[in-house]
């Protein structure tokens, strides 16, 4: 009985066949890297199947932030086996700040995969900002010279023009300045200059904050170091014999050749350049009544007449230079020389001459 | 269309001084030409050889400027034969000329229009003299630090009219050398002194120094011939007189004693023929200033100079005490050693008490003369004020008389009493405290008015343009005073023109002034226009473009000459622009500068003036 059931058994065996059962396919979407907006996000699909070939659909979606509203249009829908897509800038009027991704496959069993979505966050990047300045003369920065500070604003996902920029200007102690935004500013180009007036020497706090649509602000500052105004110094003159009483016989011209100056050196280093001042002189001289010194008006020159002196006269020739600072030297009127900081630097030089 | 030329400098400076000998010896002409004749028209079978040609034909200056009164004189440096000379202007004309030297190895001759000229010499030997138009020629300074050891130098710069830029205006500075000396009295006791060295032929690059208590002194000085102006210091009761030594040179400064000087005695004498007490009296011989002296008690002096064995050219000056009302006196004379001076002022010069006089000035708001605080100065020249008669039974020589009188008048407008002149051609400078400077002629006898009213100005309108017509802002003018205001020493403002190139130009009524337009940037020329008086209305002032001219300054060891003052003068200008610089720059740390040179132009700076 036992051996018949075998010998039947047997038989039945090798007559049932069966197809393998198709599988139907299972998908994920992968990604690497950040998604940004108005950059090309790059999307592939893992697929899990007993077979390749899985035809795939592709489609994305903006959303908001968290995902619960998302365009019932996809940006993208596509068959391909990857999906790359140039993300949207805008969704409901605002920055895009999340798609979802829908990846549908088939086999070629026309098996369904279980549709797989995923939602991925928009990425941000806040603005960069670059700052440099420059002084409107010879590169110094000083109290009443015009300083120009440019920005470079960038973002990655923004456009210039929707980058909000706000600077601000500080004075040393504190105090807001005017800022005058120049016509070179572009703000779609992300360039930006303004100028402002520093009134005093010390550190001015130059603080720029770009900030871009979804409120990711980046924030840079720039400090411009203003110093004091020199006084501005004699340099050469002529007559360059100073150490004793000229001879004067007929019209003598003295002479400032030249002035050492951080901002009105003279004469001007670069004639037909932009720079508004050079420094300046005033002379004094013995009056021909005899005495005192009077007013012998401007310029780099004085020329001394004899003829209106007596022979043997003793004149004191007198020049002072200045600056676009006003001051006041520090001498008694009386001393031939003068120099506010007490060193080489002279601002006022008198020479003697004796008429003859 | 820019062009740039890198040395032509050197080349026409060669090619005025090379020699172009057309014919020679052998040239095809067969004589010698009389003065004025045409080359080739002379000669015959007996004539004689002609003169050898000669190597070289000096010009002075080197770089003339056409002009109806510029002189040019040609120059053989070795004479070797009598010379025969012929001149032809550009047009191919002969031009008159005249012998500038006994030996004929010289003539001299105005070159009245700016091209080629050709001047001939001993027969046939031709030289191309290029003379160039008005506003080419400047005069180029260069004052290097103390530091670099090189004296200050010219040279002149000449500038083609066709170019817009201009390079390879290099130089080379002469080290100049080390003069070093002491100067001593007979008993070779050290002398302060100031000591001026004057190279010949330009003034204007005088060294001065000071000796030491050791009566030494150094000065770097340039190389050729100078003139040395040792002038003693007076101490105590020694008094040595300056004195000259001519054609110095730097190896002579050694040992310098002041050679023992001349007594110049003499006394003044008042209007009444009283001796005038208390009159500084100087004398200038050959160009030396004597020793100054004061009258004593008696209306003596004695200054003390050096005087040729036969008599030395001088220029007498007395200046009388200031309140006397006497002028001021001047004298070109002959001056002899051992002759006592008489100088008397004529007693048919008036001088008379004033009084009485009240200076008013106009009050715009009030539309009429107000009396107010100024100072007045009388000033004005006559013709013979003295006499000076040396007892030497020559000539009695004629004083100038200088009339320079300044009152202050109140608050009121009251003049104090003073003394005046009583001569034609004075005039009252008024510059009130409260309203404008004007002057006012006083009458044919010098009579003051009772009331000397500063009349309101009238500006002069300025407007400067560029070549293209167009507005140039921030020319600076400068009205230079002449005459009477020059006399009463006032300052000199600027004015500067406003956007469109205008300015209004207060000037003084009655006065008269140089008026110089410079643009302060030096991207123009300037322009100046003399002898301005209120009332003229000006047109335009036209200033031309500058053409940039870059060079390079260094030491004959081609060391960079750094921070050197270049400053460009016009070379033959007169008046205001002969003296001061066109434009100054600095030489950079490598020696090399650019300035900015007024372009010279067919119709260069220049005012038109309307009445």
């Amino acid at each position: 009985m036992r051996i018949a059931a075998a010998v039947v058994a047997v038989p039945l065996i090798g007559c049932f066949y069966t197809d393998p059962i198709n599988e139907r396919p299972s998908l994920e979407i992968r990604h690497i890297g950040m998604v940004k907006r108005n950059e090309t996000a790059h999307f592939t699909a893992l697929v899990h199947d007993d077979e390749p070939g899985v035809d795939l659909h592709w489609r994305a979606f903006t959303c908001t932030a968290d995902g619960a509203t998302c365009d019932e249009t996809p940006f993208v829908d596509t068959t391909y086996d990857e999906l790359t897509a140039m993300v949207p800038d805008q969704y409901l009027g605002a920055p895009v700040q999340a798609i979802k991704v829908r990846l549908e496959g088939r086999d070629h069993y026309r098996a369904a995969a279980p549709p797989v979505e995923r939602l991925f966050a928009v990425e941000d990047t806040e603005p960069t900002v670059s700052l440099s300045s420059e002084s409107s003369i010879a590169g110094l920065f000083r109290p009443g010279i015009a300083v120009t500070v440019s920005a470079t604003v960038s973002d990655l996902e923004d456009h210039g023009d929707a980058i909000a920029v706000d600077p601000t200007v500080r004075d040393p102690m504190g105090n807001e300045l005017e800022l005058t935004t120049l016509p070179e500013t572009s703000p779609a180009a992300g360039r930006y200059e303004w100028s402002f007036v520093p009134d005093k020497a010390g550190g001015y706090r130059f603080d720029v904050d770009a900030t871009d649509p979804l409120h990711h602000t980046a924030h840079q500052r720039l400090t411009v170091t203003v110093g004091d105004d020199q006084p501005a110094c004699l340099d050469r003159r002529d007559p360059a014999a100073d150490a004793g009483t000229l001879i004067v016989s007929s019209n003598r011209r003295f002479v400032v050749e030249s002035a050492v100056d951080d901002l009105d050196p003279f004469p001007d280093p670069d004639p037909g350049d932009d720079r508004p001042t050079q420094a300046q002189f005033h002379w004094f001289a013995t009056s021909p009544a005899g005495g005192a010194l009077v007013d012998a008006g401007d310029g780099p020159d004085f020329v001394l007449v004899p003829s209106h002196y007596a022979p043997g006269a003793q004149v004191e020739i007198r020049v002072e230079v200045s600056d676009r600072v006003a001051r006041t030297l520090p001498c008694d009127a009386a001393a031939p020389t003068c120099s506010i900081g007490g060193d080489g630097c002279l601002q006022r030089f008198t020479w003697r001459a004796e008429i003859r | 269309m820019r062009r740039s030329i890198p040395t032509w400098p050197v080349a026409i400076a060669a090619a005025l001084l090379a020699v172009a000998c057309g014919a020679g010896l052998d040239g095809g002409d067969d004589g010698s030409y009389p003065d004025g004749g045409v080359p080739g028209d002379g000669g015959g079978p007996d004539a004689p050889l002609p003169p050898p040609c000669l190597g070289r034909l000096d010009f002075e200056p080197a770089q003339p400027v056409a002009g109806a009164h510029n002189e040019v004189v040609a120059r053989i440096p070795e004479p070797l034969e009598v010379l025969d000379w012929q001149v032809l202007g550009p047009d191919g004309r002969p031009r008159p000329f005249q012998l500038a030297d006994a030996d004929r190895a010289a003539i001299r001759f105005v070159v009245d229009q700016p091209g080629d000229y050709t001047i001939f010499a001993n027969s046939g030997c031709l030289f191309p003299l290029a003379v160039a138009g008005d506003g080419t020629i400047f005069k180029l300074r260069m004052v290097p630090t103390m530091t670099e050891q090189v004296p200050p130098q010219e040279r002149d710069l000449a500038l083609p009219g066709d170019v817009l830029s201009a390079s390879g205006y290099d130089y080379t500075l002469e080290r100049g050398n080390l003069a070093e000396g002491v100067v001593v009295d007979s008993a070779q006791a050290p002398v302060a002194a100031y000591v001026r060295a004057t190279p010949i032929d330009h003034e204007d690059l005088s060294v001065e120094t000071f000796t030491d208590a050791s009566g030494r002194f150094a000065a770097r000085v340039l190389s050729g011939e100078h003139d040395l102006l040792v002038v003693p210091q007076a101490t105590g009761d020694r008094e040595l007189a300056p004195f000259r030594i001519g054609q110095w040179t730097w190896e002579q400064a050694t040992t310098i004693e002041v050679p023992a000087s001349d007594p110049i005695s003499g006394f003044v004498e008042d209007l009444a023929g009283d001796r005038l007490v208390g009159a500084t009296v100087m004398l200038r011989i050959d160009g030396v200033p004597t020793t100054v002296d004061t009258t004593d008690g008696n209306g003596a002096f004695t200054v003390r100079g050096h005087i040729a064995a036969d008599g030395s050219p001088a220029t007498l000056t007395v200046v009388p005490p200031y309140d006397l009302g006497l002028p001021r006196l001047e004298a070109a004379m002959t001056v002899h050693a051992g002759r006592e001076l008489a100088i008397r002022y004529r007693p048919s010069l008036v001088v008379r008490p004033v009084s009485g006089v009240v200076v008013r000035a106009y009050d715009r708001a009030a539309s009429q003369y107000v009396a107010g605080a100024a100072r007045v100065t009388f000033a004005g020249t006559i013709p013979v004020a003295a006499d000076v008669d040396d007892g030497g039974g020559g000539k009695v020589v004629h004083a100038s008389g200088e009339v320079l009188v300044e009152v202050e008048a109140g608050a009121d407008g009251a003049v104090p009493p003073f003394l005046l002149p009583a001569v034609a051609g004075l005039s009252a400078v008024i510059d009130p405290v409260r309203g404008n400077l004007a002057v006012v002629a006083l009458g044919a006898g010098g009579a003051v008015p009772s009331l000397l009213d500063a009349a309101l100005e009238v500006p002069i309108h300025v407007h400067a343009i560029d070549d293209a017509e167009h507005g140039l802002p921030g020319i600076q003018v400068r009205a230079i005073p002449k005459g009477a205001l020059a006399a009463a020493s006032l300052t000199v403002p600027s004015y500067a023109t406003n956007a469109s190139g205008n300015v209004a130009v207060p000037l003084a009524p009655g006065g008269s002034y140089d008026l110089l337009v410079i643009d302060p940037r030096s991207t123009h020329g300037g322009a100046q226009r003399e002898h301005v008086v209120t009332g003229e209305a000006f047109e335009d002032f036209i200033l031309p473009g500058a053409t940039p001219v870059a060079g390079q300054l260094s030491t004959p060891e081609r060391q960079p000459v750094a921070r050197a003052v270049v400053s460009l003068f016009c070379k033959y200008c007169s008046g205001p622009q002969s003296v001061r610089p066109l434009v100054r720059v600095l030489s950079n740390d490598s020696g090399a500068y650019q300035l900015p040179v007024p372009r010279p132009t067919a119709a260069p700076a220049r005012a038109r003036a309307r009445r």
